[in-house]
């Protein structure tokens, strides 16, 4: 586990430090790592950068509405780019330009492992969302189960037992794939 | 091996393969977030228009040089970059520096596109004027990659010319998917060939042992997995059909566009 990941949440942000633009763009550049991964998994291809830039904005413009006792700065900051990320998937699909904007994360850049990691991809991408975003974000993003569950508004039991549903149906799908 | 310990490899092994994170808007561009986007509207364009000059002013060739892994055909006519030097990179304000940042995020984006474009490009070049049609006893088809990323899945097929003549390859080639008792049914592909994955190449003659290439995108997400037939027909013309095994990665997701054909840099590049 990246220390990143697991360290950042711990400092509690007070609202006084969000209060100015220069320690608001420090707060963000803190936990720039983890928005980063968060956008590179959930942002359709292509559209990481704009939609960080988004959920920056919409920090910055409601940032009074951030409670530190609800949980930490980089905890709001993920779930608005979530939100962001989400949204930008519905506006391109609506477009039919998501399928278009696959140019920067390439495929070998994906799956740098070759097809096993390409298979378990594919198979994570067909997961239902709730099972997909836990995946996501324990694995690949690297937050811990307690922040995975104050991400998404759930318990910690709730968090394990979607990764071991989602594992049991990666699990299962991997061996009817080797079967056939 | 258990699933736990191969999703946590992968995970890991995914985060070793990603860059340095992406930089936030900058403060002084967070001072002009009201009225909504006004930021990002002013650099998107600008954005925009640095990769396009980065495109013209031979971003290609530069990334070649430093890449040297695209080895281009015999004969191949290549253009020289305009010598224009190119505005300083070191930003002088943070908002100079967003914008640095998210010309840098353009260009990456583009940067596949573009080198494979401009391979196709040079391709297309020393190889007209068109041959005759290929017919289906000259192309070889084979898997070329696949993967998916973001509830998207790309499929690549390759085409390779066995014959010892070349012939012309090009536009959008009509599928089919045959089971196993020998009914055929025509892919269908709701979204236009324009949102497919970006094809690098253009219509032209594939030299003998080269190969053509086009590309299938999938949808992963909310929808049911595809027919899994037993062969897939690719038809050349009406009387031209090639035949191959039925690609699994085709029926992972919804079949959502198919890109137009045509001759493929050879050897395949290695993409960066």
């Amino acid at each position: 586990m990246s220390s990143t990941a697991q360290d950042a949440p711990k400092r509690l942000t007070s609202m006084a430090a969000l209060s100015s633009m220069e320690s608001f763009s420090a707060e963000l550049d803190r936990i720039m790592p983890v928005v980063t991964r968060v956008a590179r998994r959930f942002a359709p291809l292509g559209d990481a950068d704009d939609v960080i830039q988004e959920a920056c904005l919409a920090a910055w413009r409601y940032r009074h509405r951030f409670d530190p006792e609800q949980g930490s700065f980089q905890t709001w900051m993920v779930r608005i780019l979530l939100n962001e990320s989400y949204k930008t998937v519905g506006r391109r699909r609506r477009n039919g330009l998501l399928l278009g904007r696959l140019a920067d994360r390439s495929l070998s850049a994906e799956a740098p492992s070759g097809s096993s990691d390409r298979q378990l991809e594919t198979l994570i991408a067909g997961l239902p969302r709730r099972q997909r975003e836990v995946i996501e974000l324990y694995y690949f993003v690297d937050l811990p189960v307690q922040q995975v569950a104050e991400l998404l508004g759930i318990s910690s039991g709730t968090v394990k037992s979607t990764l071991a549903d989602a594992r049991r149906s990666i699990q299962f799908r991997l061996a009817g794939e080797e079967t056939s | 091996m258990d699933i736990d310990r191969r999703l946590h490899e992968a995970g890991q092994r995914w985060r070793e393969s990603q860059g340095p994170a992406l930089l936030p808007p900058s403060a002084a561009s967070l001072g002009e977030a009201a009225p909504p986007h006004k930021w990002r509207k002013g650099l998107a364009p600008m954005a925009a228009a640095a990769a396009v000059a980065a495109i013209i002013f031979g971003f290609v060739s530069v990334h070649g040089a430093t890449t040297g892994s695209r080895p281009l055909p015999a004969g191949s006519v290549t253009t020289p970059a305009p010598s224009v030097s190119s505005p300083s990179t070191e930003p002088s304000t943070s908002a100079a520096r967003a914008a640095a940042a998210a010309v840098a995020a353009a260009e990456a984006a583009r940067q596949r596109a573009v080198a494979e474009a401009e391979i196709a490009r040079r391709l297309h070049k020393v190889t007209s004027p068109p041959a005759a049609d290929c017919v289906a006893s000259q192309l070889r088809p084979s898997l070329g990659s696949a993967g998916a990323a973001a509830g998207t899945g790309i499929i690549q097929i390759l085409l390779q010319n066995v014959s010892a003549e070349r012939c012309y390859l090009g536009g959008l080639l009509p599928l089919q998917g045959v089971t196993a008792s020998g009914t055929s049914s025509r892919l269908i592909f709701p979204g236009d060939s324009a949102t497919a994955y970006p094809s690098p190449v253009v219509p032209g003659n594939v030299e003998p042992g080269n190969v053509g290439a086009f590309w299938v995108t999938t949808e992963l997400n909310g929808c049911q997995r595809g027919t899994r037939f037993a062969q897939l027909v690719i038809e050349l013309s009406p009387k031209e059909h090639v035949q191959m095994p039925w690609l699994t990665d085709m029926s992972s997701g919804c079949l959502y566009a198919e890109s137009a054909a045509g001759p493929f840099a050879q050897p395949i590049p290695t993409i960066p």
